[in-house]
């Protein structure tokens, strides 16, 4: 038994400790918003924040999150859509859209530590997320978006 | 299979005249539809419906995989409907031949239904029309169908659909359904964002992977290292120690013909996915490699280079290629080498299927053929296709791996034996390593230039394996259809032409990916073309339209005659009389030089380069810019990409398919390939098969779409085979040397070092 908080509430979580957590928010809590894509950590499609940071799920192990703060894109926008998640419908950036909900899990994370993103710091924080459509250079248009939308609405 | 013509359909529906009403016959009064319903439901075809409170249910009968169908195909019925988009639902259709054709796959979704869709919409609003001028006791011809409702301009008196519903579903089905003139269009034309967006933003749209049914199954197949390895024995005492593993369910052998029926595989079923995947991971099978174990990639190239050697079955001859080659002028030749790829959707193939006590069988599954897996299923099965129901899910991208479903029913077979609904994964590895792969190719191009610099004859020979080897296993050479995909349907107006296809097998399975042959037969035309301009000395646009001579429009067979001599080929969905309009092609080109500006001097260290090519009734014309970095590497600053698709139903989705074949063209051009050594994939995952990330793309893509009238072709390929050429060129212009084997970035590492 692993208790975790996963969107703002307490899980004890009935699985094996070294079971990944992808896994276990997919199989065992029916969360299947965060994606399998390589079991690896080279694609980036299982990105959830754990303690506000943006982790791969695929390797990160139950008990390594026990007692942590999860945060996945069910929970993302926890009063209506977050700015990403608003920028990602304005610019239309999804294809087949397997792969955004890790995106824009990086994205979100970027965004908390930095509300001015430049390209480079865009490219650094999303190199680790793959995209078969090819939707990168909405990807970006949407960050900056999303950026904007964020500092208009501290200002 | 499954290529249901229109005329067999409008037979199975009972109707007449040029309508495609399908499917809806109720007992006893085949042609009056809903009116036996008893929520008095108007339902005129099997593609739209209405409730009586006006509420639009359009059924979407093709796979929706990032292409954009369940956006772009709705607009086309609601606009003939006159419907208004908030009062409209979506439907995914399950496989059905009610539906005709739904195999998503050759670009075709909206060139095969635009038409019927629009037929179908328009035969709606005729009713509603109808309903109401019969209300009003006027003519049909005096009243008007708007935003859902139907207008009497003479009185100003409007009723709404819902108020129309219960008598238009009483109606005779029109004969002929009265069209749109395309001024009145309201939505087709008109950009319009992805209708699923939210519910992917959100986490909340269903794809394969996240089918959920109750009380099922996990599974996972430790899958033959080496295409047609058998299984001797296995041990499953380790993976038995796996908590939660349950049973190992033994998935047979399958011989010719292959259809798309799994390899030899044993299915560890468990309680989760992970004990799944671990479960697999710990069996051990003892496997019989059998002869492909001799497959090396290296030797394979080397195959296929001595067999362009050779002249090969001849696919195109025009005039005299052997005297004309032998003439005089310069003598010009390349070879062009590309290799094995995977198509690799980001979500890999998965299928959840359950075998019932009573013998039927319903999967919900990312398939881009649900007819062709229902058919396939119920053969597995030695049931009645109208046993297997085929539910279609999001799919985590396409891109032809998913036309091959022998995951359903690998899914079928491991429910069956296990007794339960079953969610049978396949991870990455599996899928770059037993994937339907992309195959190998080499290309000989031969030319004699005359004195005016232009070919007088133009040798063109490919080796590749036949996909129809699939099915036809003593197949030893590329079929019609395939050297049809960029040769035999060439602009060019050469006098002596011999397009040869060679001998070559192979022993691996290999499909379809994005554009197919084309993604060979673009590379190494537009390469070639690139050659002789330089030695013409003309500049490689002026060259191109110098090619392709006056404005002609040809048709380039490359398909026996179908088995239904009347059926087009759109009606069936094949290549049949691929119809090309060098005008087409030539407008593209010079529109993307135009708004590229191929005759404007470039920046210090930038280099362009340009492609154009035709497929899928489609016209595509690329340039590619780069820019020489510090590091000794380049950097794709742009590309710029025209395309003449006929009318447009959604312009956002075509710039959206632009920009995505153009990173999955870059993919292939820089990185992608495949080896076999020991008849193994040497490959297994995105850390060693390289796909383009977001700090490799170009910042700027610009899509220049061509308006036009034609009837709508093809868009999710046709952009795709030209962005390695131009990329090639852009390389060329930079290095002086000619990238003519793919992947273009180890050839560039290594003459940087050189």
């Amino acid at each position: 038994m692993v208790t975790v908080t996963i969107n703002g509430a307490a899980y004890d979580i009935d699985a094996d400790p070294d079971t990944p957590l992808l896994w276990a928010l997919r199989d065992t809590l029916g969360m299947t918003g965060t994606k399998y894509g390589c079991g690896i950590g080279a694609c980036g499609a299982c990105t959830v924040h754990v303690d506000g940071q943006a982790t791969r799920s695929c390797l990160a192990p139950l008990a390594s999150v026990a007692g942590k703060s999860i945060t996945t894109i069910e929970g993302l926008g926890a009063e209506g859509l977050h700015a990403a998640q608003q920028a990602w419908m304005d610019e239309n950036v999804p294809q087949c859209g397997y792969c955004q909900a890790g995106q824009i899990m990086s994205a979100a994370s970027l965004l908390a530590r930095n509300n001015r993103p430049t390209d480079d710091d865009i490219d650094i924080a999303m190199a680790g997320n793959l995209c078969r459509c090819g939707t990168y250079p909405r990807i970006r248009k949407a960050i900056h978006n999303a950026a904007s939308k964020l500092s208009d609405a501290h200002e | 299979m499954n290529k249901l013509t229109r005329r067999e359909l409008l037979k199975a529906g009972g109707t007449a005249g040029g309508l495609l009403i399908i499917g809806v016959s109720l007992p006893g009064c085949s042609n009056r539809p809903g009116t036996n319903n008893a929520a008095a439901t108007f339902q005129p075809n099997v593609f739209v419906s209405m409730d009586t409170n006006g509420l639009v249910t359009i059924t979407v009968s093709r796979s929706e995989m990032g292409q954009g169908v369940r956006t772009s195909l709705p607009r086309i019925v609601a606009d003939e409907l006159e419907a208004d988009l908030a009062r409209v639902t979506l439907k995914q259709s399950i496989g059905n031949p009610d539906f005709g054709d739904q195999n998503t796959d050759g670009s075709k979704s909206i060139r095969m239904m635009f038409t019927p869709l629009r037929e179908a919409g328009a035969a709606a609003r005729t009713m509603l029309e109808q309903a109401a001028a019969d209300e009003w006791g006027v003519t049909v011809d005096d009243v008007r169908a708007e935003n859902h409702g139907v207008m009497h301009a003479a009185s100003g008196r409007r009723l709404e659909y819902a108020d129309l519903v219960a008598s238009a579903a009483t109606l005779e089905l029109p004969t002929q359904p009265r069209l749109k003139n395309p001024s009145d269009f309201r939505y087709i034309g008109m950009a319009a964002p992805g209708v699923d967006r939210e519910a992917i933003v959100t986490g909340s749209a269903i794809y394969g992977y996240d089918v959920v049914v109750p009380g099922m199954k996990y599974a996972c197949v430790a899958r033959a290292p080496v295409f047609d390895a058998r299984i001797k024995d296995y041990d499953t005492a380790a993976a038995e120690k796996v908590p939660g593993v349950r049973s190992f369910c033994h998935i047979p052998f399958s011989p010719h013909t292959r259809d798309f029926r799994p390899e030899e595989g044993i299915a560890v079923v468990a309680d989760s996915s992970w004990a799944a995947m671990r479960g697999r991971d710990a069996l051990n099978v003892d496997w019989d490699l059998g002869v492909n174990a001799g497959y090396e990639t290296k030797a394979y190239r080397e195959l296929l280079a001595t067999s362009v050697q050779n002249p090969g079955a001849v696919h195109l001859g025009r005039g005299d290629i052997d005297a004309a080659l032998a003439g005089d002028g310069q003598l010009i030749e390349a070879q062009y080498e590309t290799p094995m790829l995977a198509q690799a959707p980001m979500e890999p193939p998965v299928a959840t299927a359950w075998v019932r006590d009573d013998g039927s069988c319903e999967l919900w599954a990312p398939v881009q053929d649900s007819q062709a897996t229902q058919a396939l299923i119920a053969e597995w099965l030695n049931i009645d296709p109208s046993s297997v129901t085929v539910n279609v899910t999001m799919l985590g991208g396409g891109f032809g791996r998913k036309s091959q479903t022998d995951f359903a029913v690998e899914a079928v077979e491991t429910s069956r034996q296990a007794g339960a609904p079953v969610k049978l994964l396949w991870t990455r590895e599996d899928d770059i390593r037993n994937c339907y792969f992309h195959s190998e190719a080499v290309q000989l191009m031969r030319a004699r230039l005359g004195e005016d610099g232009m070919p007088n004859g133009w040798l063109m020979r490919a080796a590749y394996p036949s996909i129809d080897w699939m099915w036809q296993p003593g197949l030893d050479e590329p079929r019609p259809w395939e050297v049809g995909m960029g040769w035999t349907n060439m602009p060019f107006d050469v006098a002596n032409v011999s397009v040869e296809g060679c001998k070559a097998r192979i022993p691996i399975r290999i499909g379809w990916l994005r554009s197919v042959c084309n993604v060979w037969h673009a590379f190494s035309i537009n390469s070639f073309v690139d050659e002789m301009a330089e030695l013409a000395g003309v500049d490689l646009v002026a060259y191109r339209r110098k090619l392709l001579g006056e404005d002609r429009i040809f048709d380039a067979p490359n398909e026996p005659p179908p088995a239904d001599p009347g059926a087009s080929a759109e009606e069936t969905g094949s290549f049949n009389g691929l119809t090309v309009d060098s005008g087409r092609y030539r407008r593209v080109l010079e529109f993307v030089a135009e708004r590229a500006g191929w005759d404007k001097p470039l920046p210090d260290r930038h280099f362009r380069g340009i492609a154009a090519h035709n497929s899928f009734y489609s016209y595509a014309a690329t340039i590619v810019e780069i820019a020489m970095n510090d590091d000794g590497g380049f950097d794709v600053v742009s590309v710029d990409t025209a395309v003449d698709c006929g009318r447009i139903v959604n312009p956002e989705g075509v710039i959206a398919q632009v920009e995505g074949a153009t990173i999955y063209g870059l993919t292939i051009a820089l990185y992608g390939e495949l080896t076999a050594s020991g008849g193994r994939v040497e490959q297994s995952n995105f850390s060693d098969y390289r796909i383009m990330r977001i700090h490799e793309a170009p910042g700027i893509i610009r899509a220049h779409l061509m308006d036009s009238d034609e009837a709508p072709s093809g868009i999710g390929e046709p952009p795709t085979p030209v962005i390695a050429p131009a990329l090639a060129g852009a390389l060329y212009a930079a290095t002086g040397h000619r990238f003519r084997r793919m992947p273009f970035l180890p050839e560039w590492e290594r003459i940087m070092r050189a």
